[in-house]
């Protein structure tokens, strides 16, 4: 921390506000969003030198603190903390303490590049260059290559896993391009260039069934699931009713087109049967209730999505707080509203604040993915440690601890290859490339990751007599398997497969045990790394995020 | 796996195979094995033994075109009836086979369960209980296979099959943990990679594996989130059961005579899979037959559907006559509803939960027994009304099981059955 | 007939009934519609007054009537209860009731002037008739009684050539067969297998078959209609599709597909030959196709209700029957 620094901290007053500490970054740009115009003020009315001098000293001050060291806070908006803290604070919970490096670098890596470090990347980690290091990798050609996967699944859903697809997103995230923007070219086009092209494709899975589409847009981009609502008023949930329904069904129902290509119709209505039996026009009404009118009919250019999407903006809630929560489950194994498709009044989020503030904020940064995950990311919530000792465990909706999360099938199975194999990973395209085809054989046979997740014996059938399984412990001679075959002293084999496969350093009473293990093993050193290295990526530490 | 080497048995097997089934019947009934079905079943057999099938058609079968016909009214569709065992009692004519063996089948025809939405239905009828928020109701099967399970059993305690996909339901474990969640047989009947991966020994196998259930055990000590490592771990101890299980899935070991009784059909092959699995000692088996949603053309469609059905479970309830295990095995036939009596534009009949029916057989029931009435025209119960939790009560029952027993969800005491289930004490022994 | 304009095609007059009818026959003499279905009764209608109400007259079967046939004055009805009667349609006396078919009567057809008849049942057997008499003159067998997958399959068409030379039967699997109705033998098969779809990984069921059936006025084409690919076999969600065959030569001239999803029950060509005119309904509601039997695309009137046949009168009239009872459509 620079001298400025300290100086600032403790000159600056805390100010209470709504009961939270203010952090110290918020302080900081008070001050500097108030005090500067004074010291200019001051600079360009003084008369005497002395006031000069002393408002220019000022003025340097202010400045050093403006442009700072290396600020360990993010920005003002995206307080995930704050609201976290304050909620803990009103419901009694004491969150569990910080996650230790090498676990949380684990899961850093998981979750932003979909795989876990290398040995020599866990060795090279410290923990105080936490915000470098998140930096660094959002920054990165891995961040935008994987977390695109996890947004075509937010998109696509069981249709997710199109290369084109997936190609186009890994663009977006390269460009920068705010969730609004995709939201946008996914709905409307244009589709003209072949960077943009692909973004046709949920549309293009689509088009050719109204309530198909009508369910999948609301679910996708709105966090809610409406199909119920198609044919009675929603039994369990007031605020959806049929009206409902078919009001998202108007804006979609001119819509027509598949097979690479999407356009709008000139006419078409979205109908049904009311109670009274009687046929009525659906008008274009969003999940708000608030009806969009038809413009006039003017030749072509009328397009009903551009009015979704126009209304989706305006009526930002949903939008907002859809993509918001659904990258919360995705970080936290749960969202703050749960499940991530019952976004309505009968099911609140278990820390409201939290989820209004950050949504708005986020439709503020422009929709900012990057911004959105360095902020979960970089928060003390998502560094909690996953161990607790104090008694009973606090509900899950709390977030007060970090709990146990499946790895993906992408993320199991990318992480499988990479440990297993020779070593030689570098995160570069041509080896995302190579680990992508040599993941996809892995994909289907593991378990995928749900909310509700459940272990099957297939995986573990999968995992004990599978041929691919077999093949990545046993192919090559520079691989793990075959490197650690090489190496003489046990010691040093069972150090270098726990840092290879758990990236982080054996404990001394692991070494003792695994030491006698070997001992007793009795077959030759080949079949005896062979086994050892598959209880070390079949046990649980590796199955999970944590 | 007990095939069983008792005189008895060696009959069964010879009558099953070269009688028919209405000999085999006489000859039983001669024997030490009194299996007549004015009397009702036995007693007092243990809950440690017993075995349950459940077979789930899904999508919501015609109450109309199976066991509630309305033959000749406006509702009643074109199929007529056909005569059972029991006087009196009529089944849509497109159960023949299932008509002749009345005298062991149980039906309900007074469900109410008011939930007509596929998902919300299936959720409900599976677990007995309305859907709730704060608590995650397990199924009834995984409930079943809980209780009944054999302490060291090497085989799954719960397999279940669907192999469709629409409809497909994966069993919820719920609060009891996904220790309890069944096997799941959805793209093939078979499980896959059940043999030893190249190269690997018996002896290796077992060491990697405790040593992987170590490592994982010493893990999860303190960790937010570890049920779903029991969860985890449980997978693999099923493992080396289903491997030396494997030759169970095969059916190429069944004479080809049986296997043409059942027929070749997806649900024929599963059903003879289930009475292997069962007779293995298997406590808890699904089959899943779909898919009945006919909202168009629903006579077509059930022409379809039931003849196979009628084939499939009269062979499979013969079958498991023949072999001593149907007093122990308690078969449910479930759906999630029924199809409305009004018939559509579209010749179809669409979801109706109002008055529907289910059938039962096999242990703790009283064979025969037709419980509960609909109108004239099967617009509404007009006697022995039953809702979803009326149902699951009676299952426990019948399976041993008592319905009001609890198990501890942190603090509370849940019980099996809801609060106001009532057993339907009339069709249990 | 052949003055028809299909885009002018227009509701005139119709007339409830209660349930489906699924058989139609028309006394243009007489000026008498006559229907019949689901609840096994005969209803009629006065053609002379356009705002009449349909009458239900007697009882023809014990179970659905699945056909009807007007010769004169008789009325040859098929029924689920595997009969075919023959009955005096001012009365409704029994002339000869005949039991036909082990199992449902599907459909009827006869040459004209209704010497010949033919019927299809589930028993999969072809019945040929002396359509004055009701003595049985043929039987002929030849469909599977399974489609291929192993379930039950059905015969849901038949068709007689204008010139009573031949008769076609189609089936659920979409399989088609052409006799010659002198040697009583069959001449042609073929699979037109798009009629047909069977779901075996979502749903494990079918829909669909050979629904229509129509010989061509020179006799040398097999119209065929049905649904397209369907998407949900748990109903009628599929485009309405027809098909034109030279079935001689068991290949498939042209076909004619909408996006609306619909099943064609019953397909006719219009005297003229230039026009074929399908009926039915499905997800997207009631249908009635018009297509001239090449690569124009076909043009969809949609009816409310779900239509099951149809007889085309003087003056580019369309009748038909169907869900709801009776309409009666202007086609030019």
């Amino acid at each position: 921390m620079s001298l400025m620094e300290m100086l600032g901290r403790t000159l600056l007053p805390r100010v209470r506000s709504h009961n939270t500490l203010e952090p110290y970054e918020h302080r900081r740009q008070r001050l500097i969003g108030w005090v500067t115009p004074i010291i200019i003020h001051s600079l360009v009315l003084s008369r005497s030198t002395p006031m000069r001098l002393a408002s220019l000293l000022a003025l340097l001050f202010v400045t050093t603190l403006a442009v700072g060291a290396d600020a360990p806070m993010p920005r003002v908006v995206l307080d995930v903390d704050g609201q976290m803290e304050r909620h803990w604070r009103e419901a009694s919970i004491r969150p569990s303490s910080v996650a230790n490096g090498p676990e949380l670098f684990r899961r850093l890596l998981l979750d932003l590049t979909g795989r876990v470090p290398t040995a020599r990347e866990a060795d090279t980690f410290q923990l105080n260059q936490y915000a470098a290091t998140v930096r660094q990798l959002l920054a990165g050609p891995e961040f935008e290559w994987y977390f695109a996967t996890v947004l075509d699944e937010i998109i696509q859903g069981r249709h997710a896993g199109n290369d084109a697809f997936v190609g186009y997103l890994r663009k977006a995230l390269h460009d920068g391009k705010g969730w609004d923007i995709v939201f946008r070219e996914v709905m409307l086009g244009p589709w003209d260039t072949d960077a943009r092209k692909p973004a046709v494709g949920f549309l293009d899975k689509r088009a050719k069934d109204l309530d198909v589409l009508t369910v999948d847009v609301a679910r996708s981009f709105f966090g809610v699931d409406i199909s119920c609502a198609r044919c009675h008023d929603h039994p369990l949930v007031p605020d959806w009713k049929r009206d409902h329904y078919y009001g998202m069904a108007a804006f979609l129902v001119r819509t027509t087109g598949g097979k690479g290509s999407i356009t709008e119709k000139p006419d078409g209505e979205a109908k049904f049967a009311g109670k009274d039996g009687k046929e009525r026009v659906a008008p274009m009404m969003f999940l708000t209730s608030k009806v969009t009118e038809p413009e006039a009919q003017a030749k072509g250019k009328t397009n009903r999505r551009e009015a979704l999407v126009q209304i989706a903006f305006n009526e930002q809630k949903f939008f907002s707080r859809s993509f918001v929560n659904r990258l919360w489950d995705y970080f936290f194994g749960q969202g703050l509203v749960n499940p991530v498709d019952q976004m309505h009044t009968g099911n609140v989020a278990s820390v409201p604040a939290l989820l209004d503030r950050i949504a708005e904020d986020f439709a503020v940064t422009g929709y900012d993915i990057r911004k959105l995950v360095s902020a979960i990311v970089s928060s003390r919530t998502y560094r909690l440690d996953n161990h607790w000792t104090d008694g009973k465990l606090p509900a899950a909706g709390h977030f007060a601890v970090t709990r146990l999360r499946p790895l993906s099938q992408r993320q199991l199975a990318r992480s499988l290859v990479i440990v297993l194999g020779d070593g030689t990973f570098d995160g570069s395209p041509a080896h995302l490339t190579a680990l992508d085809k040599q993941t996809t054989e892995l994909l289907p046979a593991l378990d995928p990751r749900t909310n509700d997740f459940q272990s099957s014996a297939r995986e573990a059938l999968f995992v004990s007599n599978g041929e691919a399984m077999r093949k990545l412990l046993t192919t090559g001679d520079q691989n793990l398997v075959a490197r650690l075959a090489a190496t003489n002293d046990d010691r040093d084999l069972l150090k270098t497969a726990i840092r290879t496969v758990f990236a982080r350093p054996a404990t001394a009473s692991e070494l003792g045990k695994l030491e006698s293990w070997l001992k007793r093993h009795g077959g030759k050193r080949q079949e005896m790394c062979e086994d050892l290295v598959w209880s070390l990526v079949a046990s649980a530490e590796f199955r999970f995020n944590h | 796996m007990n095939w069983g080497h008792s005189p008895e048995h060696s009959l069964h097997r010879r009558a099953f195979l070269h009688g028919s089934l209405a000999g085999l019947t006489t000859a039983l009934s001669f024997g030490n094995i009194g299996i007549s079905a004015a009397k009702p079943a036995a007693q007092s057999l243990r809950k440690r033994g017993r075995r349950v099938l459940f077979v789930w058609l899904a999508g919501g079968s015609s109450q109309f075109e199976t066991w509630d016909p309305k033959p000749g009214r406006e509702t009643g569709g074109p199929f007529r009836t056909i005569a059972t065992a029991i006087p009196g009692y009529h089944v849509c004519e497109l159960m023949p086979k299932l008509a002749t063996m009345m005298r062991d089948i149980t039906v309900i025809r007074s469900l109410n369960t008011g939930i007509s939405e596929h998902e919300q239905a299936a959720d409900l009828i599976s677990t007995g209980r309305p859907k709730e928020a704060a608590l995650d109701y397990p199924e009834i099967g995984v409930v079943l296979a809980k209780e009944l399970a054999a302490k060291e059993s090497p085989l799954p305690d719960y397999i279940s099959f669907f192999t469709t996909t629409e409809g497909r339901r994966r069993p919820r474990a719920g609060f009891l943990g996904a220790k309890h969640a069944p096997l799941l047989l959805e793209k093939s009947i078979r499980p896959e990679h059940v043999t030893l991966a190249d190269g690997l020994t018996e002896t290796r196998h077992a060491e990697r594996e405790e040593l992987r259930a170590l490592l994982s055990d010493r893990f999860a000590e303190n960790r937010a989130g570890s049920e779903m490592v029991n969860g985890y771990n449980s997978a693999f101890q099923k493992v080396r059961g289903l491997m030396r299980a494997d030759h169970l899935f095969d059916l190429n070991r069944e004479p080809a005579a049986i296997r043409d009784r059942y027929g070749r059909t997806p649900f024929g092959e599963q059903a003879l899979l289930a009475r292997r699995l069962l007779e293995a000692g298997v406590p808890v088996v699904k089959v899943a037959k779909g898919f009945w949603d006919s909202h168009h053309d629903n006579f077509e469609s059930h022409r379809e559907l039931v003849p196979d059905f009628d084939q499939v479970l009269s062979v499979l309830l013969g079958d498991l006559k023949d072999r001593g295990l149907l007093e122990s095995t308690l078969v449910i036939v479930l759906s999630e509803f029924g199809r409305t009596p009004v018939i559509n534009p579209d010749v179809g009949r669409d979801h109706f939960a109002d008055a529907w029916s289910v059938a039962m057989a096999g242990a703790g029931l009283r064979g025969g027994a037709v419980y509960g009435k609909t109108d004239a025209d099967g617009k509404t119960v007009t006697e022995g009304r039953a809702n979803a939790s009326d149902l699951a009560a009676t299952i426990y029952k019948a399976a041993g099981i008592d319905p009001r027993g609890d198990y501890q969800v942190g603090l509370r005491p849940v019980p099996r059955a809801k609060e106001d289930a009532k057993v339907i004490k009339e069709i249990l022994a | 007939m052949s003055m028809i304009d299909p885009k002018n095609a227009r509701l005139i007059a119709s007339a409830k009934t209660p349930g489906i009818l699924y058989g139609i026959a028309l006394d243009e003499k007489r000026r008498m519609l006559y229907g019949a279905g689901m609840d096994g009764a005969l209803y009629s209608l006065d053609l002379s007054n356009p705002r009449a109400s349909a009458v239900k007259k007697w009882n023809l079967h014990d179970n659905y009537v699945s056909s009807l046939i007007l010769s004169g004055d008789v009325l040859i009805s098929s029924g689920y209860d595997g009969t075919i009667i023959w009955s005096n349609v001012s009365n409704g006396e029994v002339i000869r009731s005949v039991a036909a078919h082990d199992g449902w009567v599907r459909k009827l057809a006869a040459s004209e002037g209704g010497l010949l008849l033919t019927s299809v049942g589930d028993d999969m057997k072809l019945k040929i008739w002396d359509g004055k008499t009701g003595n049985l003159v043929s039987t002929r067998t030849g469909h599977d009684a399974k489609v291929p997958e192993g379930y039950l399959s059905a015969m849901y068409a038949v068709a007689v050539s204008p010139d009573a030379q031949f008769a076609a039967t189609g089936d659920r699997a979409g399989f088609v067969r052409v006799w010659d109705l002198v040697v009583f033998k069959q001449i042609a098969a073929f699979r037109a297998a798009d009629f047909y779809t069977f779901d075996s990984t979502k749903r494990a069921r079918a829909i669909g078959g050979i629904r229509g059936l129509a010989f061509s006025p020179d006799g040398t084409k097999l119209a065929i209609s049905g649904i397209g690919a369907v998407t949900n076999v748990d109903g009628f969600v599929g485009p309405c599709r027809m098909e034109l065959w030279d079935w001689r030569a068991g290949k498939r001239i042209a076909f004619a597909q909408d996006k609306h999803q619909a099943i064609l029950n019953h397909v006719a060509f219009t005297p003229d030959g230039k026009w074929l005119i399908a009926v039915g309904g499905g997800d997207g509601g009631g249908a009635i196709v018009f297509w001239t039997g090449n690569e124009t695309p076909p043009h969809v009137a949609k009816p409310k209700g779900h239509l099951q046949a149809f007889a085309l009168g003087a003056n580019s009239r369309l009748y038909a029957v169907g869900h709801g009872g009776f309409q009666v459509w202007q086609l030019d």
